[in-house]
């Protein structure tokens, strides 16, 4: 467990490997970091991160559980050595454009370049996951990925054709800043369920980008649920990239004192009769802060596609702010398309509802919040994850409510 | 019982909505172990009744006063009038995503009791009220109202009058949306719940539920007003000479 000052490269990786990092890094040297400023003066702002010199410690490999022989679980340094075939095919191949024609991506790729492309030079830890043609790989697989002090952690999903995976990662620990990237490959007629619990300490910078490519009737559902970080940036892109394909993107989050989110969430139709569902719900407490960017893009050739998102935040103290923005580009007249957001505070119909059956005003919001997100949170996959997810969110919506009611007084 | 104060007493209640005068001076009076119909034509303000006696912040008092069981409670928070015995039978009763029926009422029925009721007690209660009201058990760990047919809401709020076991029930225009099947089961639920440590308020529009649940009083409101009251013999009344009877004859206190 030694200091080092990042990018590192792994004794014994290849050379391809090595090479890829040496191309990252010319690219984030060059690169400016991002300015985030967006319409409500919300500035998410990383330029004092001072990546070059950022002092990574050496992460314990990934903890993962699940006893399925069938299917290859493996770090990521472990596999280039057992399966090097298997990661040259697929490490940052969803991250470059061969899959992708969408213009939007190249966007995407530029505002992160900075931060992608240190991920690309310095990544230290990582996870693979295959499962073979045809294999259902039953019981999730979780992995505890912890963090102490840095760490840039790359997981490359691949599941094969009408293979089907249910995969949870658990993120946690204190810290600097946190730089994790997931590549998914859903094969043709493949089902992949993708979830994920963050809860890292107030003091870490998250830089999170997710990505799936689907493949021909394949299917990815993503759950993703931010609870903690100072700063994250989380960008979840599903491609559906076969005719058929579909997705259903499902995030939660809950914030605190001064926590800014930055979600980016796309879902790029490049073939037809491919369908997406997006559906955010978050809630805000005391000065926290959160954007959302949700993009529908159909293709051309994508005729007959269908597309929603749907964004519900709840403001729960004075000083929070949300600023929710949905896109819809469609280049062809034969696709179903719809979005909503809304902003506000908790219904006071319902209030009323459950403070006449004699519960009071702080217990009947925390009930109306809980439930607001109890459909979500019931779709991690582990009960375990589910129940500290529920119990992280009840201390949060308690503190917050209990602030702004000492507020009010 | 007669020798004492009343259990409900509304003296004078005027109230506004955004604004505008609804209730323009209603006394009412009301026993717990009575029944009493209230009655009007749509607009006549019976909804805001059952509003402003349960609290609700959007109907605000502008003069009188609510009184129950000897507390002045025109000002208490909704939650203090149902621990005090109140309970408010929805018309358009909310959806609460994510909260199932078993535990939002076991969540209410600790609320109003001064002890937690032990879970295998609470179960079997809900379990036999559900039975009365002919609710699937299925009900119990489905999310409150949502996705419930009109009837089904209905049903729901009923048992949930039949779980917390309130002193003083409005049920308003219960009867709204239920076919005649569903109304018997409703009325024979009401029934079985009333009794010496329960009466109500019903409202409704309709003679059609109060010909399952005998009313002892019958007040009609007319403009924000109590037109008329007078015993069961108003409701055969006013099916047959329908509430322009009652205008006309406004100032003929029964």
């Amino acid at each position: 467990m030694e200091d080092k000052t990042m990018p590192v490269s792994a004794a014994g990786e290849p050379e391809w490997v090595s090479a890829k990092r040496r191309d990252a890094l010319a690219s984030f040297s060059s690169a400016p970091y991002p300015v985030m400023r967006y319409g409500l003066n919300i500035t998410t702002d990383l330029g004092e991160l001072g990546l070059e010199n950022l002092k990574a410690q050496r992460q314990k490999p990934p903890k993962v559980e699940n006893m399925n022989k069938d299917i290859i679980i493996a770090d990521l340094f472990t596999a280039l050595k057992e399966y090097p075939d298997i990661v040259e095919k697929h490490l940052f191949r969803s991250m470059g454009f061969a899959d992708c024609r969408c213009p939007n991506c190249i966007t995407n790729v530029i505002a992160n370049h900075k931060l992608a492309s240190f991920h690309q030079a310095a990544w230290s830890r990582g996870l693979l996951v295959y499962v073979p043609r045809g294999v259902t790989a039953g019981e999730p697989v979780y992995a505890d990925l912890h963090t102490e002090g840095s760490s840039i952690d790359h997981t490359i999903i691949v599941a094969e054709p009408r293979s089907s995976l249910s995969f949870l990662e658990n993120l946690s620990g204190e810290g600097k800043y946190r730089s994790g990237v997931v590549e998914v490959f859903a094969g043709d007629g493949s089902r992949v369920n993708f979830g994920s619990m963050q809860n890292y300490g107030r003091g870490l910078v998250n830089f999170s980008l997710k990505k799936a490519i689907i493949g021909r009737d394949a299917n990815v559902e993503w759950v993703t649920c931010d609870i903690g970080s100072g700063i994250t940036k989380s960008d979840v892109s599903s491609v559906l990239n076969g005719p058929g394909a579909r997705t259903m993107n499902r995030g939660i989050f809950l914030g605190s004192e001064g926590q800014h989110f930055d979600f980016h969430i796309n879902a790029i139709h490049s073939s037809p009769h491919t369908e997406s569902y997006l559906l955010t719900k978050g809630a805000l407490n005391d000065n926290a802060k959160a954007i959302y960017r949700g993009l529908v893009k159909i293709a051309r050739e994508a005729k007959g596609a269908n597309g929603y998102q749907k964004a519900d935040t709840m403001i729960l103290g004075g000083r929070a702010e949300a600023d929710p923005v949905p896109y819809l580009e469609i280049d062809n007249n034969e696709v179903k398309c719809g979005h909503a957001t809304t902003v506000g505070q908790i219904d006071p119909d319902k209030l009323f509802y459950l403070m006449s059956r004699g519960l009071t005003e702080i217990e009947a919001k925390r009930r109306i919040l809980e439930g607001f997100f109890e459909p979500l949170v019931r779709l991690l996959q582990v009960e375990h994850t589910q129940n500290e997810a529920r119990r992280l969110m009840h201390g949060g919506i308690i503190r917050g409510l209990g602030k702004e009611m000492e507020a009010s007084v | 019982m007669s020798q004492q104060n009343p259990d409900l007493i509304i003296e004078n209640l005027h109230v506004n909505v955004e604004g505008q005068e609804i209730l323009k001076g209603i006394n009412l009076q009301a026993n717990i172990g009575e029944i009493n119909a209230i009655m009007g034509p749509n607009g006549s303000g019976k909804s805001t009744l059952a509003y402003t006696i349960m609290g609700h912040p959007k109907y605000e008092v502008a003069q009188g006063r609510i009184v129950f069981r000897g507390e002045d409670i025109t000002k208490e928070k909704p939650t203090q009038r149902a621990r005090l015995g109140l309970f408010l039978s929805f018309q358009y009763p909310t959806e609460i995503p994510g909260v199932t029926v078993s535990n939002f009422l076991r969540t209410a029925l600790n609320a109003l009791r001064p002890q937690p009721v032990p879970v295998p007690e609470f179960l079997k209660l809900l379990k036999e009220k559900m039975a009365l009201l002919k609710i699937d058990q299925s009900f119990a760990s489905r999310y409150l109202n949502e996705g419930f047919s009109g009837g089904e809401k209905k049903r729901t709020e009923i048992l949930q009058m039949a779980v917390l076991q309130p002193r003083m029930a409005i049920l308003d225009e219960t009867d709204s949306g239920l076919d005649i099947d569903s109304l018997k089961i409703v009325a024979n639920g009401v029934n079985e719940l009333m009794g010496p440590h329960m009466g109500a308020l019903v409202i409704t529009h309709y003679q059609r539920l109060l010909n399952y649940i005998k009313p002892d009083r019958v007040h009609i409101m007319m403009d924000g007003r109590i037109a008329m009251s007078g015993g069961d013999e108003l409701v055969q009344k006013l099916e047959s000479h329908g509430y322009e009877w009652v205008q006309k004859g406004a100032g003929l206190k029964v």
